[in-house]
């Protein structure tokens, strides 16, 4: 049976990719502006920077519906930003607070160049993302967390993916990795 | 060469598609336009070739084509499963924001930030430096002083290349694309020297751009410094495959995506 996928509206644009990706995958994907049980995987997308998406997620009360799935262990895929909302906080925006579900920060990298743009290849120990190269463009990570299942390294190393629960959240960009992302997103639905 | 310890950031092959009404076209020094094919069955070929990225540039020459661009972006999202990036006649915030919601990655700024710089700073405000990549056009003036040229090459500008690098970095711009418009189309390799000393005066990732032909030409771009390797008419000739130019670059300890 097709997948129901709803991809969040963060207000932060560019979604398509997103979508692209997951149609390509077989399933239906449409846009979520409000809370719904209509679907099967909520997909909280990787565009914007923390503040303006913490903020959009608020004024549609999306933020208790993704502490809601998270924590019924239903299925999440979050991507880059999306990844960093579940922190306590992000240095891109001191004053306002993320999802708080996990304890640690979101740091500026202090990268020799910057933002990171490009492919890095993933550590990770786990069947989904071992031997992956996969696409990052971020100014911002987190180093280390205790629910990390990969991690990269560009002189500074920063958490790559996490997995808790139903969640499955990539700093990285699946929907821009070419082969090896699509294979990601396929695995986690 | 920098020797940079524990970092596995690949060094990238981007692929330019310069478009004009509808297709990918190729010139030299800007001048004597050839055309080389439909832009998403090519941007594909070079997805499954290996290219690391795609950019389209002059895409939206004209206002009342703006819609025609808008489409084939929009395909370009739906075909490519790599970051793309597309410039050329993007003047405004709305401009940037249309191109971005069709779904390219970045878009490319060149004649627009040297006209109003503070452009840059609006975009990177409101859809973060990543997603603004500046395009410079540089020329050797007659006392060979490295010099910014605008309106696609044509017009020779105030500017010191260097010191609008560094102008467009603390603006934010996200990375920069540097064309040496001596070297453009003409198979003689890249302007290495510009690019070491662009590479170490700046934080932000450099694009080499303008010369290329051989994988040779790849090989000394990035022992100079740059973060990545733009090129057109050696891929669109079928000269090379994006393959073998990654091949011959992974042979001499260039960290590439295989």
């Amino acid at each position: 049976m097709q997948k129901r996928v709803g991809i969040i509206n963060t207000d932060a644009g560019n979604v398509k990719s997103v979508i692209y990706a997951f149609t390509k995958l077989g399933c239906i994907a449409s846009i979520l502006d409000e809370p719904t049980d209509e679907i099967d995987v909520l997909v909280i997308p990787g565009q914007g920077r923390f503040g303006k998406v913490m903020q959009a997620l608020r004024k549609r009360q999306l933020d208790h519906y993704i502490r809601q799935w998270y924590f019924s262990k239903k299925p999440i895929i979050a991507i880059c930003v999306g990844m960093q909302i579940f922190f306590q906080d992000s240095d891109e925006d001191p004053d306002i607070p993320g999802l708080g579900i996990f304890p640690d920060s979101v740091t500026k990298l202090d990268t020799p160049k910057q933002p990171v743009i490009g492919w890095l290849p993933l550590n990770s120990k786990t069947n989904l993302l071992s031997d992956k190269v996969v696409y990052f463009v971020n100014g911002y990570g987190v180093k280390a967390t205790q629910f990390a299942t990969a991690h990269v390294n560009y002189q500074e190393t920063f958490t790559a993916a996490i997995e808790s629960r139903g969640l499955r959240a990539f700093q990285f960009h699946p929907e821009k990795s070419g082969k090896d992302g699509l294979e990601v997103l396929a695995k986690c639905l | 060469m920098s020797i940079i310890i524990n970092s596995e950031l690949k060094s990238r092959i981007i692929v330019c598609l310069d478009i004009a009404n509808g297709r990918v076209v190729k010139g030299v020094n800007f001048e004597n336009i050839k055309d080389m094919g439909e832009p998403i069955e090519l941007a594909c070929q070079y997805e499954q070739q290996g290219a690391d990225e795609i950019v389209f540039l002059d895409i939206t020459a004209t206002q009342e084509k703006r819609s025609a661009a808008l489409n084939m972006v929009n395909k370009v999202a739906e075909n490519l499963s790599i970051p793309f990036t597309v410039g050329g006649g993007l003047n405004n915030l709305s401009d940037v924001n249309q191109y971005l919601n069709a779904g390219a990655d970045k878009v490319a700024l060149n004649t627009a930030a040297i006209k109003s710089p503070e452009l840059i700073n609006q975009i990177a405000d409101s859809f973060g430096s990543q997603s603004l990549c500046v395009a410079v056009d540089s020329k050797k003036d007659s006392n060979g002083v490295d010099t910014v040229f605008s309106n696609g090459a044509r017009e020779v500008t105030r500017l010191q290349t260097l010191n609008w690098l560094q102008e467009v970095e603390s603006r934010g711009a996200g990375e920069i694309l540097l064309t040496s418009i001596d070297r453009d189309g003409t198979n003689s390799g890249f302007d290495n020297e510009l690019l070491s000393r662009a590479s170490k005066n700046n934080r932000v990732q450099l694009i080499a751009s303008g010369g290329a032909s051989t994988p040779s030409h790849f090989l000394t771009a990035f022992q100079a410094g740059a973060d990545a390797v733009l090129a057109a008419g050696m891929f669109h000739r079928k000269e090379y495959e994006v393959s073998e130019v990654k091949a011959y670059l992974s042979k001499n300890s260039i960290n590439i995506r295989k």
